[in-house]
């Protein structure tokens, strides 16, 4: 077996765009009612009025008295059935309805996607804004690093949705406490990744510029910085996605608009479909993102794409 | 006044005394090679002149002066080139030019053209071999203009045909433009080819054990390794080295 | 590779293991012939919630009700109505009370896992819609109202905001949960907010608040006495079909628990306080909003004149709001005639 081993673009493609088939060919399988299940099918006949004491009002009502039919029936069942699982088609076409006219004055798939994106880009960059100078501060000052590192230690490992209770005492339920889960939920991420990025330029590089003649103030600019960027970036792009998983405890409350509050109300009126729709729809962004990202990296950081020699 | 001077220098590292009452002087365009058992305090020296190390005891001075701290009067060549990832050819070696506001595209093309780099100005390190990242290197430091180039072991990581050419490179370059060059390797054959004077320094703690005079011709070129003259000096420095090293492997 | 595939077994094994205790499926294939007199009571989930209307399974319960009738039952709590309406159709559960709202969306969806036994009881008055500088309904056009989507208070201030000419889309719906519509109303986030209780009375006793109307003001209540999206009693499907005998027997049980709720009321304060730890003073009050409808009640209760009624106006409803296409027949779901049996 060669290892390491890799396919070119075009094979990969082509393996990728079968699992994908694969994937569906089972969904399909798995929700396809190939089973028939003899059912007892009941249609109400009532026609009998009766009177009967009317507990509420104390009178004798006349109501109709429910008579049913029963028939029996079958009933097509699959491997699968709603509600663990809608099929294929039905999804898809509950997805398209999404998109173009979802009915009732609501939001369409789009609507949903664009505040989505809005607030958990504006929360990463919020958070990346103020993490990378507090980072790489930290790394620079050992003693400001110990004072701040058992803060982090306690922030970090909370979910964000720990978050919400207090976000909504302190920013009320607008965009500003959905901004705050979303910083919460990647701040101390963001921080770490920079700390390590910055710990880890090679001593060395440092040594070589001061005996160029950098001075201490020329050090940060062009020598750290330059240095630790590319892991600092490779963080932040974790971050972004660190950002999407915040989502749905971001508009959990105080909003009809964005997938996360899409997927939380459609689990109340039995929607699955729209639920795997607004499931995709975050995967798809944050694919999207990622792309926007490396094309922003490639720019940025010419150096780390080059192909390099061996030797 | 010689350029480089280190007088009773003593250097500890917590309980370890890596240099003792050493003292060494380089005369202006000396080509002065340091040769010595692993651990002997070589690098230490060298980064005590380049000013990253302050002596415990004793002095190190440049042209009288006491060296104080990292100054770029002392240029160092690293083993593992310390090139800028993020910065091109040109970029690595203007970038002490460029700290000082003096940049000059001529000064870089025509150090490009002397270590013998010429087309790969644009290229990133990682885009180099071992070879013409440690000539960028070369060019890097050279670019600043130093009146001392300190190498510490610069060829030690290169293949043995590259490491030739760049040491006649090397010479050929510190004679051109008159450098005063102090130089560390392991290799007594690198120390014969390129050095005016060999230094042979003992087991730790360190210090001057012999010193011998390169009279070698110049230009040396390897077919120099099967002279006698040749032979005669190898087999007196490298009985000087082994004993150092039977020394250092006692202490452990 | 061996590792891992041994921890995956395990894994599924110990999945297997949880869902193994699923009482109610165990009886699937069960004999017809199973009575009270068994040895063994029939293990029974229920799923329900902190929410008053659940008292009457707490009462059977502590009372030995179910017992009686040879059934264990077992209180599971679910977070939403649609999460209980889940667990019986998945067979986690046997029975549940939930919110009509949620039974009325699956129906619509097309899940048929569940019987709609009953409506056990009407408690108006117990959610409505309270302001902070806003007196009047007609004031709230174009202003924020913070609620829990598609519940029984959605329809309810639907309802109201008709009433006085306003649509849901007239004003800016906050979409909240619990304490946090609480939280939305005191901190100006929204002029006014609804919900039920607590949490209605902890929107009425903020400083400034005003209720501006209850589901006991809605049209529904004038037509059918009872609320927007009242409890609802709903069955797993295949459980009940299994043996209907049994289960008419549970609901014969559950239903002498709600009459016992219904005949006791200071008795029912003292179940309700060990169950949910509130303060006796606040039961009380909530409760004495509480009627109960035992198993005579819900001849008239399961018909036109009343739930079938309302449930045909909330579907209508729903259906403008959006949430549902149409209107399901809900009554195929309905088991109405066991109670003239």
């Amino acid at each position: 077996m060669n290892f390491p081993a890799y396919l070119d673009r075009r094979k990969s493609f082509t393996y990728g765009v079968i699992g994908i088939g694969i994937v569906l060919a089972l969904w399909w399988l798995l929700t396809y009612p190939f089973f028939e299940e003899r059912v007892v099918v009941r249609t109400e006949t009532g026609t009998v009025m009766v009177e009967e004491l009317d507990e509420i009002s104390g009178e004798m009502v006349r109501i109709r008295r429910p008579a049913y039919e029963e028939v029996a029936g079958v009933e097509r069942r699959a491997i699968v059935n709603p509600p663990a699982l809608d099929t294929p088609q039905r999804t898809f076409r509950d997805a398209w309805m999404l998109l173009t006219d979802p009915g009732g004055g609501r939001p369409s798939l789009l609507d949903h996607i664009f505040w989505s994106t809005l607030r958990i880009v504006a929360g990463f960059l919020i958070s990346s804004l103020l993490a990378v100078p507090l980072g790489i501060a930290m790394a620079l000052y050992p003693r400001l690093r110990a004072t701040i590192s058992p803060i982090i230690s306690f922030l970090r490992p909370l979910p964000s949705i720990a978050w919400v209770p207090l976000a909504l005492i302190w920013l009320g339920a607008g965009e500003a406490q959905k901004l705050a889960i979303i910083f919460m939920g990647s701040f101390s991420a963001a921080l770490i990744y920079t700390i390590e990025a910055t710990l880890r330029v090679d001593p060395i590089l440092v040594r070589a510029a001061r005996n160029l003649g950098v001075s201490e103030g020329q050090l940060l600019g062009k020598v750290l910085l330059p240095a630790a960027l590319p892991s600092i970036v490779s963080g932040l792009k974790v971050v972004m996605a660190i950002g999407w998983t915040c989502v749905i405890s971001a508009e959990i409350v105080g909003t009809q608009k964005g997938l996360g509050s899409l997927i939380w109300n459609s689990r109340e009126i039995s929607k699955t479909s729209w639920v795997l729709v607004g499931m995709a729809s975050i995967s798809a962004m944050v694919l999207l993102l990622d792309t926007l990202f490396h094309v922003i990296e490639k720019k940025l950081l010419p150096w780390v794409f080059i192909e390099g020699r061996r030797s | 006044m010689s350029l480089l001077s280190a007088r009773g220098v003593t250097k500890r590292f917590g309980d370890i005394v890596a240099l003792e009452g050493l003292d060494l002087e380089v005369a202006d365009g000396e080509f002065v090679v340091l040769v010595g058992a692993s651990g002997c305090g070589k690098s230490t020296l060298l980064n005590l002149f380049a000013g990253f190390e302050r002596p415990s005891e004793g002095s190190v001075a440049l042209r009288g002066e006491n060296i104080e701290g990292i100054n770029p009067r002392c240029g160092m060549v690293f083993q593992n080139y310390a090139l800028f990832p993020w910065l091109t050819v040109r970029g690595n070696i203007g970038f002490g030019p460029r700290l000082r506001g003096v940049e000059d595209a001529a000064r870089v093309e025509a150090l490009i053209k002397t270590v013998g780099i010429e087309g790969f100005g644009d290229h990133y390190p990682t885009q180099l071999s071992g070879g013409m990242k440690q000539r960028v290197a070369l060019a890097r430091t050279l670019a600043n203009d130093p009146e001392v180039l300190l190498c510490d072991e610069p060829f030690a990581a290169l293949d043995a045909m590259t490491r030739t050419v760049l040491q006649e490179e090397l010479a050929r370059i510190a004679r051109e433009e008159g450098k005063t060059v102090l130089f560390i390797t392991h290799s007594i054959d690198e120390a014969l080819l390129l050095g005016d004077r060999i230094v042979v320094m003992t087991a730790r703690p360190g210090r001057v054990k012999q010193e011998l005079a390169n009279d070698l011709p110049r230009p040396r070129t390897a077919d120099l390794e099967l002279t006698p003259r040749y032979l005669e000096l190898k087999s007196e420095i490298w009985e000087s080295v082994r004993q150092e090293v039977i020394a250092c492997g006692r202490e452990g | 590779m061996n590792r891992i595939f041994a921890l995956f077994c395990g894994l599924l094994l110990f999945a297997c293991g949880d869902t193994a205790d699923t009482p109610g499926k165990s009886d699937a294939g069960g004999t017809a012939d199973k009575s009270a007199t068994n040895d063994q009571p029939d293990a029974i989930v229920y799923g329900g919630s902190a929410w008053y209307g659940h008292a009457p399974v707490w009462a059977g319960i502590r009372r030995g009700i179910f017992k009686k009738h040879g059934f264990e039952v077992t209180d599971k709590s679910f977070g939403s109505s649609s999460d209980r309406l889940n667990a019986l159709e998945a067979g986690n559960a046997t029975f549940a009370s939930l919110g009509e709202v949620a039974m009325l969306s699956a129906m619509a969806a097309g899940r048929r896992g569940f019987y709609w036994i009953a409506n056990q009881n009407i408690a108006p008055g117990n959610e409505g819609l309270v302001a902070i500088g806003v007196d009047r309904i007609e004031d709230l056009k174009g202003k924020k109202i913070a609620l829990q989507n598609l519940t029984s208070i959605h329809l309810t201030i639907a309802l109201l905001l008709k009433d006085h000419g306003l649509s849901l889309s007239d004003v800016e719906v906050l979409n909240g949960n619990n304490a946090t519509l609480v939280e939305m109303l005191r901190n100006g986030d929204a002029v006014a907010a609804g919900m039920w209780e607590p949490h209605f009375s902890a929107m009425r006793n903020l400083p400034g608040a005003k209720v501006l109307g209850t589901d006991k003001d809605t049209s529904i209540y004038k037509k059918f006495q009872t609320m927007s999206g009242p409890d609802v009693v709903c069955c797993d499907r295949k459980w009940f079909d299994a043996d209907p005998a049994r289960a008419k027997r549970l609901f014969r049980a559950y239903f002498e628990a709600v009459e016992w709720c219904r005949d006791n009321p200071d008795d029912l304060i003292g179940v309700v306080v060990e169950k949910t730890g509130k303060e006796a003073d606040e039961v009380k009050a909530a409760l004495a909003n509480f009627t109960w409808l035992g198993w005579n009640a819900q001849k008239v209760n399961m018909s036109d004149r009343r739930m079938f009624g309302q449930a045909q106006v909330a579907g209508d409803l729903l259906v403008e709001m959006g949430a549902i296409a149409k209107v399901p027949a809900f009554r195929d779901w309905t088991q109405a005639e066991m109670f003239f049996e």
